[in-house]
């Protein structure tokens, strides 16, 4: 019986949280063996999220994962790490999500961004000009149906939205759409108003809806 | 055409957001235990044998153990590059493309001798890092991006002169910039400029109410010179302030105050020094 315990224990790092927020700060402030505990915690997960991310994209464009794996992987942890760390700090577990989890979504964000060819930079080196913020908005349905013939266009659409989804989006679309919480709980964790949630599914939506309009770029 | 092509876009959202949970079902965590040493390779490859399917094989190469030294070599890597972060020469210290493409242009011998002014085709590109910080009152913006695409003013005496010195500008020249933010955010943001004179006198507060502010965050300021800053003759540290209304700054005083301590809420991008020269 507690063997059993134990071995649960060992996998499911929501019973298990073995970097506190403490830690994770100690880390980012430069103590060694703290940073070592975090890099023993979320590379294995950052690992695995890049690994899958290219094995899907691995088909479509001929890519060897192999061979791209240890860059990702490393250009991801100094992506987490970078501005001191401003995103792993804003990390707390009581807002229900283990380290883990939080920082397998950022990857996913992260990977896309890469693989959708962004730099950091929504519009890439490119300022956006006015005239082109509503472009896309309005087309007729048709284009958005030839985009969505096969889930594989319903994949790579996911992947552009996650490239372009700021890190509170990143979060608010896996709360409302993914894991499907009340807008209720939605509001709470994310110490968001009912009125701001309400805008920003409305932002999510057009954008969606542009992006479903614009060619993807394979 | 599919039925799932006329969704109407909630419905749009509603299909991503199933596939995202099935990649989640599928996402194959238990190799996560591979890497990090806790698990063999049989074993979860075993397990997960009829979910993985034709990536077994892949999977078993991607996600083997992570051996000691190369933890290490990441720790290291990423000390340094939480150290390197630290030190202001290295994380506001903008990037000049201008600079880069000039050097091309005069290897490719483009501007030989020009003795008049000249101008610059017009895009200089700053890095500009994030401020350091924490969600502080509440407010996590991303790091700015500025991107100067109005032309400048270049004087240019020979082929071999070179010209290092800051952007220079007519009172009356129009300033075409773009502020984009690293990633897309919420906030209704404003844009405050703190001015200050290079070699000595009295710096300056302007807030700049006829910027457009994008959905996305994004800032266009365009305009004159003389209309949009309102500076005399002379070199400027042009600070761009970006945040909420009530977390800009009021007073000369307190801009400088936020320009030192680079509080939450607040992006302070890498001073742009230009040159304002009469006509």
């Amino acid at each position: 019986m507690f063997g059993a315990f134990a071995v649960c224990v060992a996998r499911c790092d929501r019973f298990r949280p073995l970097v506190t927020p403490l830690q994770v700060r100690q880390a980012l402030d430069g103590n060694r063996s703290s940073l070592r505990a975090l890099v023993d915690e979320i590379l294995p997960v950052v690992r695995v999220e890049v690994g899958v991310a290219l094995t899907r994209r691995a088909a479509v464009q001929r890519r060897d994962p192999r061979q791209e794996i240890d860059d990702f992987t490393q250009e991801v942890l100094v992506y987490l790490l970078k501005d001191q760390g401003k995103l792993l700090r804003t990390w707390d577990p009581d807002r229900g999500r283990s380290l883990k989890s939080f920082v397998r979504l950022l990857t996913r964000q992260r990977v896309s961004r890469i693989l959708q060819g962004f730099k950091g930079n929504p519009w890439s080196h490119e300022p956006t000009e006015p005239s082109d913020f509503d472009a896309g908005v309005g087309k007729p349905r048709t284009d958005q149906a030839r985009q969505l013939e096969s889930r594989e266009e319903l994949r790579l659409l996911l992947e552009r939205l996650r490239a372009r989804l700021n890190e509170r989006g990143l979060f608010l679309f896996q709360l409302i759409y993914v894991e499907q919480r009340p807008i209720k709980e939605v509001c709470q964790t994310m110490g968001m108003t009912r009125s701001a949630v309400d805008a920003w599914n409305s932002r999510v939506r057009k954008q969606a809806r542009e992006l479903a309009n614009t060619p993807s770029k394979r | 055409m599919s039925d799932q092509s006329q969704l109407p876009p909630d419905d749009l959202l509603g299909s991503l957001g199933a596939l995202a949970r099935e990649q989640d079902a599928e996402h194959p965590r238990a190799w996560e235990e591979v890497v990090a040493g806790q698990r063999s390779v049989a074993d979860v490859r075993a397990e997960r044998a009829d979910v993985d399917g034709k990536n077994a094989e892949l999977y078993a190469e991607l996600f083997a153990p992570v051996a000691e030294d190369e933890r290490e070599r990441l720790t290291d890597l990423l000390a340094d590059a939480l150290a390197s972060d630290t030190k202001p020469e290295s994380s506001s210290k903008p990037i000049s493309l201008a600079a880069e493409r000039e050097k091309r242009s005069r290897r490719r011998g483009w501007v030989a001798g020009l003795t008049t002014l000249a101008t610059a085709a017009g895009l200089a590109f700053w890095l500009l890092p994030g401020s350091p910080g924490s969600s502080g009152e509440g407010v996590n913006l991303p790091s700015y991006e500025l991107t100067v695409r109005n032309r400048t003013v270049e004087a240019k005496r020979s082929a071999d002169t070179k010209s290092q010195g800051p952007n220079r500008y007519h009172p009356d020249s129009e300033l075409n910039w773009a502020l984009n933010p690293q990633t897309t955010h919420e906030y209704a943001v404003k844009l405050a400029v703190l001015l200050t004179p290079v070699g000595g006198g009295e710096a300056q507060l302007r807030k700049l109410e006829r910027v457009q502010v994008q959905q996305s965050g994004a800032i266009q300021v365009r305009g004159s010179v003389q209309e949009l800053l309102g500076l005399d003759d002379g070199v400027w540290d042009v600070q761009l302030l970006v945040g909420p209304a009530d977390l800009l700054p009021q007073t000369l005083e307190q801009a400088q105050r936020l320009v030192a301590d680079k509080p939450a809420g607040i992006e302070v991008v890498a001073p742009y020094r230009l040159e304002v020269v009469a006509r």
